[in-house]
């Protein structure tokens, strides 16, 4: 069964103890010289991947070839990819190389991203309990179902412009009388987390997305394909704000949203829900919330580093408005009657919690407590541990032993040779001392 | 389960320490997280108000199956009139406090909002002491 998209190639790792330290949700330990991962607790952020020195965590996307399963492939592109082109390729090649490669057509997400923009300031019209929190990250979703479970009610109950470019396009085919199981709609993704969330979706049953391939994978494909090809460009429509939305502060803007924040990179965020979690942000109405630093661009599957992605998004969204001119955009009126409202609620994962059992939970803090303080406390990892109160837990949830803190295995052994150098001591009471 | 706490008064930086180890404790008990909310905001803003106008103090917290209970004791000014600094929008803070977003004067009315029960005794020149009651059943 599906569970994650970031996983172990335990072929490449050397059980050095990077990864533990970085992840939020302190979901991975090193056993056996392995790292290992915690299902329930990951949250796909892929911090790990990019942490690790020997390529040992990696994201595991959905592969190309299943594209020939369709008649009809279509694939989903995102701003953040076109941004990964610094050397000025245009839209228009970028889209002309994935037909060359095999997509039978492309729907481009930031046409949807317009869209849940709209309904978004429609939603915040309505008094709500604020801060509102948007939905669009996967990371942060899962964040706050583990982390932040008081907050759930805070979330945009609005799905992603991906999972409403998905079924925009199928109900287009549907409605020209195509078959939708004859229909593939694919997304080239900047994360892992995009390919957990289509596969394990959030606020509705299924999602329309029937695969996510890897950012880098199908860069290298168009980068190829454009090499000294001549590609018929396709002709689209410009959509400057739409494709704002892979920056951060693009989803939506001042104007619309009074009092609205805007934070990335998942330990500030963090910081911000622990805010809101103390009622010290409730001025605050709306707060756009990213796991990567740099938003979208700063995904694990992306190419060029942010900082550049971000000044190649920049210049492609000057051009974009200069190509759309005073041209008011079309608009779609189909784009805008699809559902967008979550059907089902999110529900918080308790992952953390000790026991069912109150008294019992009680009990083991009480240990866990009294194993902390005499730990060294400086966070040393070599028990496969991110933390000495994290070994302490998993100690007590009988996960671990004692003697895996090299501390504690020392004091035992001096204690242990105090005892014997005792012993020897003893006069037997044949001989004489 | 008792926790104990020494709030430092002088670091501004740590001002909420406290109350996010707590907080982190009941999420691993299971708390529900509605009630973890309301002692989050309770005693943040107790931490708070340490810091602010009695230079830090001693923060205990005592967890049972039936209710959380958490004293802040500090050795500050006082609260002369503890009615008065009930009410919505009182406050003494200083400009420079006010201006990092504190002081608004909703300290004490949001610790009542959140407790199940408050009790709050002060003695001008010699301190406050303030006891947040949550109740679990």
């Amino acid at each position: 069964m599906y569970s994650h998209s970031v996983t172990l190639d335990s072929s490449k790792c050397r059980g050095c103890t990077d990864c533990i330290k970085r992840c939020p949700t302190e979901a991975i330990r090193v056993r056996d010289s392995k790292a290992k991962i915690i299902n329930d607790r990951c949250i796909d952020c892929g911090n790990c991947i990019a942490v690790c020195n020997n390529g040992a965590k990696k994201a595991v996307m959905d592969s190309i070839g299943m594209i020939k399963a369709y008649p009809y492939r279509i694939a989903l592109t995102a701003p953040s990819f076109y941004a990964q082109f610094s050397k000025g390729e245009s839209i228009e090649n970028i889209i002309a190389a994935l037909y060359t490669i095999g997509f039978t057509d492309v729907f481009e997400v930031s046409q949807a991203a317009q869209i849940i923009t709209k309904h978004t300031q429609e939603y915040m019209k309505s008094d709500r309990e604020y801060p509102v929190i948007s939905s669009a990250c996967p990371v942060i979703m899962r964040l706050i179902q583990r982390r932040f479970p008081a907050l759930i009610h805070h979330v945009l109950p609005i799905m992603s412009p991906m999972e409403l470019a998905a079924r925009y396009v199928k109900e287009t085919y549907a409605r020209a009388g195509i078959d939708v199981s004859q229909v593939g709609v694919f997304f080239i993704s900047p994360c892992p987390a995009k390919a957990t969330d289509i596969h394990k979706p959030k606020g509705f049953e299924k999602s329309y997305v029937d695969g996510a391939f890897s950012m880098q994978e199908i860069y290298l494909k168009v980068i190829h394909t454009m090499e000294g090809t001549y590609l018929k460009e396709k002709k689209r429509v410009p959509s400057p704000d739409g494709i704002l939305w892979a920056t951060r502060n693009g989803g939506v803007s001042n104007n619309e949203i009074d009092n609205h924040i805007a934070v990335d990179g998942i330990e500030r965020v963090i910081d911000i829900l622990e805010k809101v979690e103390d009622g010290t942000l409730s001025k605050i109405h709306y707060i756009e919330a990213l796991a990567c630093t740099g938003g979208c661009l700063g995904g694990a599957l992306t190419i060029e580093n942010p900082f550049v992605s971000r000044h190649t998004l920049k210049k492609l969204v000057e051009k974009e408005r200069k190509l759309l001119g005073d041209k008011a955009i079309q608009e779609d009126t189909l784009l805008e009657e699809i559902p967008y409202l979550y059907n089902i609620s999110v529900d918080p994962k308790p992952v953390f919690s000790l026991d069912e059992d109150l008294e019992t939970a009680i009990e083991m803090m009480e240990h866990i407590e009294s194993l902390y303080k005499q730990l060294p406390q400086i966070d040393c990892g070599s028990c496969g541990a991110p933390t000495c109160r994290c070994f302490a837990e998993d100690v007590v949830k009988g996960c671990a032993n004692v003697e895996d803190c090299i501390f504690m295995l020392r004091k035992r052994i001096k204690e242990l040779s105090e005892s014997m150098f005792e012993l020897t001591k003893k006069i037997l009471p044949t001989t004489k001392g | 389960m008792k926790l104990h706490f020494e709030v430092d008064g002088n670091d501004f930086l740590l001002a909420g320490d406290a109350s996010g180890k707590v907080k982190n404790v009941l999420k691993k008990l299971g708390i529900e997280s509605s009630i973890i909310r309301k002692i989050a905001i309770a005693m943040y803003e107790a931490e708070m108000n340490m810091v602010i106008h009695a230079n830090g103090g001693r923060v205990d917290v005592d967890i049972l199956p039936e209710q959380i209970q958490v004293v802040l004791q500090d050795t500050g000014p006082g609260i002369p009139d503890i009615d008065l600094a009930m009410k919505e929008g009182y406050s003494t803070a200083s400009h420079e406090i006010r201006e990092l977003g504190f002081g608004a004067g909703m300290g004490l009315p949001n610790m009542k909002k959140y407790s199940d029960n408050l009790h709050i005794t002060s003695e001008v020149g010699k301190g406050t002491k303030v006891e947040i009651i949550i109740l679990l059943k």
